[in-house]
């Protein structure tokens, strides 16, 4: 028990001295194994964890859905999807804010990050908001919150990365996400109806259109939803596994950008790179990861722990619920991602233990990775906003995100009471 | 200058081609399979290889960006001369465990040489490829040595896994 708290420590005190997390996680695993078991069998072990992430083939459903989603911002299929939304629900009071969530939730089924969906949709959504007279802090709190449904809705990279640190079915997984993701994406509009209530002026509805402008609108998204049909549809429907889904909708994702115009020898380039970059930066995260992992499953800890816990006489559904609120402290000052990969090996054999689904826990995981994206003072979200709109000031940026991290935390203790709402599709698959 | 385009264009090409390659291998092999009940023979060894490349092809651009995940929170209070001596002694830790696995990735190498290890369906010998996984290792880790006094304003992380 003693080795493995030493461990953590070490890994928060090496990062607060800012040497990168995987590189804190990957050398404290190896040390940590060095002293306990040899050195010979800790370097054996790094050497192993290297070469059998490396030469994974179902791990290449990570930068798949990566590049899917980065073609996919960069094919400007954004645009349609808040156009068809505003045609539809704009004319309300706050229209463009609703219009703005479901546009998210729509990006979110062809994209599995958070960050670009948030991104993206700060483009498109933000310049309409400010020239009809929008707040700054309702028009970005709105873009920061529903860019979190990019990875509830599938596809989704942390649900990958979750399914396959805890052998979980990645299917499953998207297929567990839509509901909760639409829920938040509903709850979100009824935050922004009680909003702008109180604040009318800073929300106006904008025009009106009629039906015909409607329908022409919903058939521009006609390339979405294809893709939708083809990747989701593909492996809810068991005729894809994930990564060949993930294989299919980045081609799909290249060939739409391809047809749109959307990219020359250049920026083709850059979508691949940067892609390459986020894979190379999530596996050295793996990597380190499961050679932490493995210290950790060394030492007497995972087991102490669970004695520890089953000891304390809590129903297991206040375990889960006390890990959840661990969580939502945590995600407030921490990287969302290493809170998750450093936790995971602690938390999954308990929760596994109690009885419960790895599924509804999977979700959950990303429930409190979506709030601790936007609840300041640390989350990943309200900092792309700040940087790709630099006149926003931050606190305004806290100010507008704030009620919606409420939200959030609404839905989830909601899907912590109701697992269902996340299992039902999940059970259908069978 | 010269050293860093060459080094964003040549690493950026060697992983961009093979994500690209492993994007359009899979889409034939499944468009085959399901369609015309023919799939690329080897291909998944194929994809298990470029990923290889796409991993640790990018690994110096990651480094050389600044891109890995760090918590900077206590930047704001830290005075800029104990900033530069944390930053260089950080790069020179990160460059060691990368030297290390370079020479560790470099042994394994020399095993799979022996053993003659090869994929199971195409017979494509691995050991090239866990070489290769140690030169890039350890040019990353060369990366970071250079890095170690360059001036503080040139930093500007931000992961986008998420």
């Amino acid at each position: 028990m003693i080795e493995a708290l030493i461990g953590f420590a070490a890994i928060f005190g090496l990062a607060l001295l800012r040497v990168p997390l995987a590189f804190s996680m990957g050398l404290v695993g190896l040390v940590g194994i060095g002293l306990t078991r040899g050195w010979l069998p800790a370097l054996a072990s790094t050497a192993q964890v290297v070469y059998e992430t490396g030469f994974a083939y179902t791990l290449s459903v990570i930068p798949l859905f990566i590049l899917m989603g980065n073609f996919v911002a960069r094919a400007g299929l954004a645009h349609e999807l808040f156009h068809a939304a505003y045609t539809f629900i704009g004319h309300r009071r706050g229209g463009l804010a609703h219009a703005t969530i479901a546009a998210c939730a729509g990006f979110g089924a062809i994209c599995g990050s958070s960050i670009a969906t948030a991104a993206t949709m700060s483009k498109v959504a933000y310049p309409s908001m400010k020239k009809l007279g929008y707040s700054d802090a309702l028009s970005t709190g709105v873009i920061a919150a529903g860019g979190t449904l990019g990875i509830m809705i599938p596809p989704s990279t942390i649900m990958v990365i979750y399914g396959i640190i805890t052998e979980t079915h990645i299917g499953k997984l998207f297929a567990a996400g839509v509901i909760p993701g639409v829920l938040t994406a509903i709850l979100m509009m009824v935050a922004v109806v009680i909003m702008t209530s109180r604040d009318p002026e800073h929300a106006p509805a904008g025009e009106k259109f009629t039906w015909a402008q409607r329908w022409a609108a919903l058939r521009g998204i006609w390339g979405v939803l294809l893709l939708v049909v083809i990747v989701l549809g593909g492996i809810y429907g068991g005729f894809f596994t994930a990564t060949e889904g993930a294989g299919m909708g980045a081609m799909g994702a290249f060939l739409f950008a391809l047809a749109r115009r959307a990219l020359n020898w250049k920026a083709l380039f850059e979508v691949l790179v940067e892609s390459a970059r986020t894979t190379a930066m999530l596996f050295t995260l793996l990597i380190a990861a499961t050679i932490f992992a493995n210290f950790v499953n060394f030492t007497s800890m995972p087991m102490e722990l669970k004695e520890w816990i089953t000891h304390l006489g809590l129903s297991p559904i206040m375990i889960v619920a006390a890990m959840m609120l661990i969580y939502i402290l945590l995600g407030t000052v921490m990287e969302e991602l290493t809170m998750v990969l450093l936790t995971i090996p602690l938390f999954f054999p308990i929760v596994v233990q109690l009885g419960f689904d790895p599924v509804w826990f999977g979700v959950l995981i990303v429930m409190v990775i979506q709030i601790g994206l936007i609840s300041p003072p640390v989350g990943m979200n309200l900092f792309v906003l700040n940087t790709l709109l630099p006149k926003v000031g931050l606190t305004t940026i806290f100010r507008g995100v704030w009620p919606l991290v409420l939200v959030l935390v609404i839905t989830l203790g909601i899907l912590l009471a109701f697992p269902s709402l996340s299992l039902w599709l999940p059970s259908m698959m069978d | 200058m010269i050293l860093k385009k060459l080094l964003e264009t040549a690493c950026g090409l060697l992983a961009g081609l093979a994500l690209f390659a492993i994007m359009v291998l899979t889409f034939l092999d499944v468009s085959g399979r399901k369609m015309l009940d023919h799939s690329i023979p080897g291909s998944l060894e194929l994809t298990e290889l470029l990923m290889v490349v796409v991993i640790f092809g990018a690994l110096p651009l990651v480094s050389e960006r600044g891109e890995h995940v760090v918590f900077d929170s206590i930047d704001a209070i830290l005075p800029d001369a104990l900033k530069k001596i944390q930053r260089a002694l950080v790069h020179l830790l990160c460059a060691s465990a990368l030297l290390g696995l370079a020479w560790l990735m470099w042994q394994t190498g020399g095993d799979f040489v022996a053993s003659g290890e090869t994929t199971a369906q195409l017979k494509i010998l691995k050991a090239p490829f866990i070489y290769g996984m140690g030169l890039l290792c350890g040019f990353t880790g060369v990366i970071h040595l250079s890095m170690m006094f360059q001036p503080l304003d040139h930093e500007d992380a931000e992961g986008g896994a998420l």
